[in-house]
């Protein structure tokens, strides 16, 4: 499988290392409730097709990617940075959000 | 002795003689020659013994699909068995030897297994040895492994070298016959990047040799964007159009050159794919099909047009189809004798006659070989009339004499690697054959993959679908011009004719070859139940042999649906899977074996520990010292002798593998914050301290020392383990979670060198031998961090200790390591000083009771551990949500304390603490033991462990028990702060 | 400290020393001398105020694209990812001024001058043995001069550059390996150059 690093191109995927689900988001440790930890810690999805992931480019750029994947034919939609340097390399195929 | 040289023709080069040997016996053969054809000239007609029956068997191809001859080639280190005869290539000095015979090919023992024929037939094991009689399967495994079965492999290593190459191109053509030398040209025009890979020792398929494939070769050879690879096989078709391949560089040749790899391994990733992969002719059953002369029609003709080989004096033809007319053309031109036409089409086309009359042979239409006749070989065929709706007639059968049948049942596409990338296989009722399915990656067939059998239509076809490739690409490519492109009058149109038995024939019938599945074991698989086809394959194991059912997985098919009463379709085919022919280990491998299975990491000190006796053992990747023994120490002596002098005098131990991270920017101190469970908001400049770091579950994750260097920079150490996970984790945090802070994280493992100077006396030492740093408790008090030179080179010195000994650690650049190492040793030395190794450095932390890996499993918390004062519960971080759960501060959670040997014998990790009068079996497990020493300071073996309310058992008495071995030791309940709990010792 | 006595080991000593092999050597592998190697880091709203900084400061344009670098061996610029550059030259104190000319509100500096060796790879065949182990397109249309690749070769990671052809036509790349692994990664490399035959020209000399 390669995964289109926005940064480096098409690389293999033996140069990343899977992050899981991308969709859960961080609760604010403020407000969250135990029910809100426990459904970012534990609780996942299982989907049989679009699955949005994050994987980590620790053997290229380093670089936290965000990959739309689909879990039955492993093809790719779309791949984009995570974080402050979203902007700065070109989104890969579709949108992934 | 049927087969001979013929005194001309062939590819082979007659002025190269080679000499080998078979079975020990030598003969000689030519250069072009493969295993099968040289012995196929000297007379050669017995090549093994069958899977389960032990039948004699021959040849029955000439290529990959090759069912029987299996044989072991050379000897020694560098045997292999299962080759096939039939694709080694021969070479001067070459040594093979037959398989699963015993004691000799000729004579085999086991031959008496087809005696008990209905013993060994479908489902044989599962009836025999499931259900109540499965232990009977432990006795008599060794027996039937022994009975049925390939060659053995060698146990000593192989001496040889595999390799690894990745390719990338624009096109890739697998397959070099008619269709894929049109393929790779035509895309080649367009100036695309192209890979021609066959799995034959020349290019060419079945042009080779020819005026025009050598000329179309040199052409493509001259050109540099052209790879063309020979001897390699395309064997797998995975994800994103990534194929894989073997080159057997130096497979045909007795031993690699120096240097050159016995197999090259191929990922290939290709933007477009031609899958040019041609077909492979398939047999007509009947009884005792399996005879030693028996042999597919075009296999015959290989023999004779590129080898010079005669198949046999009197040959016999069976066909269903045209193609095997070639065969007889191809043997009427060398002077063969054919004998008899055996064929069951009632009617032949003007051209088939016309060869049929040319070759003399006498032409039986609307007739079958209804059985073969013979001893160890083939002496002769019976035909029967045969009958389209009928079959074959039982009776009035006629005797003919052949030492060798070629057959021909039409041909089968190979469709392996389309089906790896695509859907289900169509069905062809006119070819009575399955092709390629829908492309689910970018790749298009061409040529007799997909049903074409016509040499004209395969080049036109590949030149087509190379041009159509290269346009894919966004290339252009020019027209090409197609080879002798006169259409072929011979039709490939099989009738369809399976099972040439009639209802009462004689002998077994073969369908399976080499896994030795008869029509009966279908029949009787049918009968049981067994009617899907995924059924059928793993009850009757058709088609699971090395050779995947090349030869016999369609013919299976048809029986199946035979006996069904349905169309081939809709009993359905199985899906290939990778590899398309067998791959050798080595080839998968690559370089990564030996000392290159996983690279090894060395610290700047390696050369110097390894110099001074260190004995090294592996930390994850890194080689660190255990031990630096002296004379005949045991590990313990060694270990329990360092420790001591550290806490007498000093020692230095090296610590460069611990992850060391730069953490820096304005949000560094807030960064880190969040991260570990205790404060680093406030940690002045030049100051250290220890922190612990959690999972987002609450359990503890990780702990090390962070320095801070200046207001915006942190030098952050983590356990070796940790050092990579920790870093993703953090480049996690900045980019997905608080992508508003401004921190730059970098590894800067590599960077430093470290070493820990331990013990009463490192401060003098140190002192003795830093330029500029002043090493009073008042200028670097304890957790104190200091720039500083030694001999003038840049040193971070801090004063940390997990030994409770006054200690420091010194960093400084790794290309340095070496030096000042050896420069604080040589200042040691009036004190003593000695390096000590990770066994002494376990020895140490395990006496003052500070917890490391062990401790750290993955189901501890802070709190388990003694450690709940480093959570904080003034801010948020990390884990700190999840570390309230129920579950975790739990008060009958295991709890952390110490133990002390009380009858003298050894503590083992791992071991389960029981109450001493506990006599249920097995008694309740209280605990267990994490970390175990002997401790010099004490003079006693010592353990920290994990214990149900611990440490309101301090004083108790419990038994370690470590029943695998059965061990039991008795031991005292203490606190885990064996040596010096008030810490005086190291705040000097 | 001057040159003569400077008590830096390579982790590749007694084993990067010249060596002429007996038959043909189409590879040349020379270990070179890095003085300084710093990582830089900036922030988004920083990021071409720094690598202006550093342009000057290499004396070189800044590098073009994604995955491209500048400069020669005097000094080169090496981007690794948006905003992070791994800079090289000559200057030891490189680290020092780089430090002094980016304050933490434009960026981080990492000093890295011990953490990589470098290994120069160059001749006919030296594409060849770099894709016994990269899983990286060389070929000049994908790879061309200038630009960079972070990879692994057997788990090991690596910073492949190419570098202009050399003299003979030949290809020329410059690889840069975490130091802990510079010995496997060195015996990897010769047993994949084994095949083709190399060379090895003097420590410093490329």
């Amino acid at each position: 499988m390669l995964i289109p690093c926005p940064h480096c191109g098409p690389r293999d995927v033996a140069e990343f290392t899977y992050g899981g689900d991308a969709t859960k988001e961080r609760p604010n440790p403020d407000s969250a409730t135990a029910e809100d930890w426990c459904d970012y810690v534990f609780h996942r999805d299982n989907p049989r097709g679009r699955h949005v992931e994050y994987w980590h480019h620790g053997q290229g750029c380093r670089l936290w990617l965000k990959v739309a994947r689909d879990t039955v034919t492993h093809k790719i939609e779309g791949a984009e940075v995570v974080g402050p340097w979203a902007a700065a390399a070109p989104k890969q195929g579709r949108d992934v959000a | 002795m049927s087969g001979y040289r013929l005194s001309s023709g062939g590819q082979i080069d007659r002025a190269r003689p080679l000499s080998f040997a078979f079975d020990g016996k030598r003969y000689q053969g030519y250069a072009g020659d493969t295993l099968a054809s040289a012995l196929l000239a000297n007379g050669v007609d017995l090549f093994g013994r069958s899977f389960k029956y032990h039948r004699p068997r021959g040849l029955f191809s000439a290529g990959v699909e090759e069912p029987n001859a299996l044989v072991t080639l050379r000897s020694g280190a560098r045997a292999e068995p299962n080759t096939r005869a039939t694709v080694v290539e021969l070479y001067d000095g070459l040594e093979a030897s037959s398989q699963n015979r015993w004691p000799s090919l000729a004579f085999d023992v086991m031959a008496m297994n087809q005696l008990a024929g209905p013993l060994f037939s479908a489902g044989f094991y599962y009836k025999t040895f499931m259900g109540p009689t499965r232990k009977a399967w432990m006795l008599y495994e060794y027996f039937i492994r022994k009975a049925a079965g390939l060659g053995a492999g060698t146990l000593l290593p192989d001496p040889d070298r595999y390799e690894e190459m990745n390719a990338f191109c624009d096109v890739l053509v697998v397959g070099a016959g008619p269709a894929g030398l049109m393929a790779a040209t035509a895309a080649a025009s367009s100036g695309a990047r192209v890979i021609l890979a066959d799995e034959q020792s020349a290019l060419g398929g079945n042009l080779r040799g020819s005026a025009s494939a050598q000329e179309n070769l040199a052409g493509l050879a001259a050109l540099d964007n052209v790879t063309l690879l020979a001897r390699t096989t395309v064997y797998g078709y995975y994800d994103d159009n990534t194929l894989g391949a073997v080159e057997r560089v130096a497979d045909h040749v007795a031993a690699p050159a120096e240097g050159q790899p016995r197999e090259r391994h191929w990922t290939i990733r290709a933007k477009q794919v031609v899958l040019a992969t041609g077909a492979i002719e398939r047999p007509i059953i009947f009884g005792d099909n399996d005879k030693p002369g028996v042999m597919l029609a075009d296999a015959g003709r290989l023999y004779v047009e590129r080898h010079g080989v005669a198949p046999g004096r009197r040959v016999a033809v069976f066909a269903n189809n045209d193609g095997a007319y070639r065969s007889v053309a191809a043997l009427t031109t060398a002077g063969v004798a054919v004998s008899a036409i055996v064929d069951a089409r009632r009617e032949i086309g003007a051209e088939a006659q016309a060869i049929a009359a040319a070759s003399g042979a006498e032409l039986l239409l609307g007739q079958v070989v209804t059985r073969a006749l013979g001893g160890q070989r083939l002496s002769g065929i019976e035909v029967a009339a045969f009958d389209p709706v009928q079959g074959a007639r039982d009776g009035a059968q006629r005797q003919i004499s052949a030492d060798c049948l070629l057959v021909s049942g039409g041909w089968t596409p190979t469709i392996h690697l389309a089906s790896q990338a695509g859907g289900p296989a169509r069905w062809d009722d006119s070819l009575t054959a399955f092709l390629p399915g829908e492309a689910s990656q970018p790749w298009r067939a061409a040529g007799a993959c997909q049903g074409t059998l016509d040499s004209a239509a395969c080049f036109a076809e590949g030149a087509q679908a190379g041009a159509e490739a290269a346009r894919a690409c966004g290339l252009s490519p020019n027209p090409v011009s197609l080879p002798g492109a006169k259409t072929e009058p011979l039709a490939d149109v099989p009738l369809p004719v399976w099972d040439a038995r009639p209802p009462h024939g004689k002998g077994k019938a073969f369908v399976d070859l080499q896994h030795d599945v008869t029509a009966s074991d279908i029949s009787l698989a049918h009968r049981e139940g067994f009617r899907s086809v995924e059924h059928l394959k793993r009850y009757t194991t058709l088609g699971m042999a090395t050779d995947q059912g090349k030869t016999s997985n369609v013919t299976g098919l048809a029986l199946m649906a035979r006996e069904r009463k349905l169309s081939i379709p809709e009993v359905g085919t199985t899906r290939f899977r990778p590899p398309y022919t067998p791959v050798s280990l080595g080839a998968l491998a690559g370089q990564a074996r030996g000392s290159h299975f996983r690279p090894t990491r060395r610290t700047a000190m390696h050369d110097w520990h390894v110099e001074n006796g260190a004995e090294m053992q592996a930390a994850g990747l890194w080689l660190r010292p255990r031990i630096y023994a002296q004379g005949s120490e045991t590990v313990e002596q060694a270990y329990s002798r360092e420790a001591r002098q550290v806490r007498a005098s000093v020692g230095m131990v090296d610590v460069s593998t611990l992850g060391k991270i730069d953490v820096q920017g304005l949000d560094a101190a807030e960064f880190l914050n969040r991260v570990y469970s205790n404060g680093f908001l406030k940690l002045p400049e030049g100051k250290a301290r220890y922190g612990l770091m959690l999972r987002e579950d609450g359990f503890l994750w990780d702990d090390g020392t962070t320095w801070r260097l200046s207001e915006t920079q942190f030098l952050m150490t983590t356990t070796t383990a940790n050092a990579a996970p920790v870093l993703s984790q953090l480049e996690f945090l900045l980019a997905a979670v608080w992508p508003e802070l401004k921190v730059a994280v970098t590894s800067v493992t590599e960077q430093w060198a470290g070493m820990a100077v331990s013990g009463p006396k490192s401060r003098e030492v140190l002192a003795s031998v830093l330029d500029d740093l002043d090493m009073s408790n008042e200028a670097l008090p304890f957790m104190g961090v200091r720039k500083g030179h030694l001999n003038g080179l840049p040193v971070l010195v801090a004063r940390l200790s997990f030994s409770g000994e006054l200690a420091y650690e010194v960093y400084c650049g790794a290309h340095h390591g070496e030096a000042v190492w050896s420069r604080i040793l040589e200042a040691g030395k009036p004190f003593g000083m000695i390096p000590y190794g990770v066994e002494a450095l376990g020895t140490l932390r395990i006496e003052k009771g500070h917890v490391a890996g062990p401790e750290l499993d993955g189901r501890t918390t802070a709190e388990d551990l003694g450690l709940a004062g480093m959570t904080s519960r003034k801010k948020h971080y990390i884990g700190s949500s999840m570390l309230k759960r129920e579950g975790l501060t739990d008060p009958a959670r295991l709890k952390l304390v110490g133990f002390v040997s009380a009858d003298g014998g050894k503590i083992r990790a791992g071991a389960h603490l029981v109450a001493a009068n506990d006599t249920s079996s097995p008694p309740r497990s209280l605990g267990h033991i994490t970390s175990t020493t002997y401790s010099p300071a004490l003079e006693k073996y010592i353990a920290l462990g994990l214990l149900e309310d611990g440490p309101e058992r301090v004083g108790e008495k419990l038994v370690a028990t470590y029943p695998l071995k059965n061990i039991d030791v008795d031991v005292e309940v203490v606190s885990s702060h064996f040596f010096d709990p008030e810490g005086s010792r190291m705040h000097v | 400290m001057s040159e003569a006595i400077s008590p830096a080991v390579s982790p590749l000593r007694g084993h990067s020393e010249a060596r002429v092999p007996a038959g043909d050597a189409a590879v040349t592998l020379t270990e070179r001398k890095l003085v300084s190697l710093v990582q830089v880091a900036a922030w988004p709203e920083t990021a071409e105020q720094v690598e202006g900084i550093l342009a000057s400061l290499i004396g070189c344009a800044p590098p073009q694209g994604p995955a491209g670098s500048s400069g020669d061996a005097g000094g080169a610029i090496l981007a690794l990812s948006p905003g992070r550059w791994l800079v090289e030259s000559g200057d030891p104190r490189l680290a020092a001024r780089l430090g002094e000319q980016i304050p933490p509100a434009l960026g981080a500096v990492a000093d890295l001058s011990h953490a990589r060796i470098a290994i120069r790879v160059s001749g006919p065949k030296a594409a060849w043995v770099l894709a016994k182990g990269l899983a990286l397109d060389l070929h000049p249309q994908a790879f061309p001069p200038m630009k960079v690749a972070q990879s692994a070769v057997h788990e090991v990671g690596v910073v492949v550059r190419r570098l202009s052809a050399d003299k003979l036509g030949g290809d020329s790349f410059d690889l840069y390996v975490y130091r802990g692994f510079a010995l496997s990664f060195w015996d990897w490399l010769t047993e994949a150059a084994a095949e083709t035959g190399y060379r090895v020209d003097p420590p410093g000399s490329a």
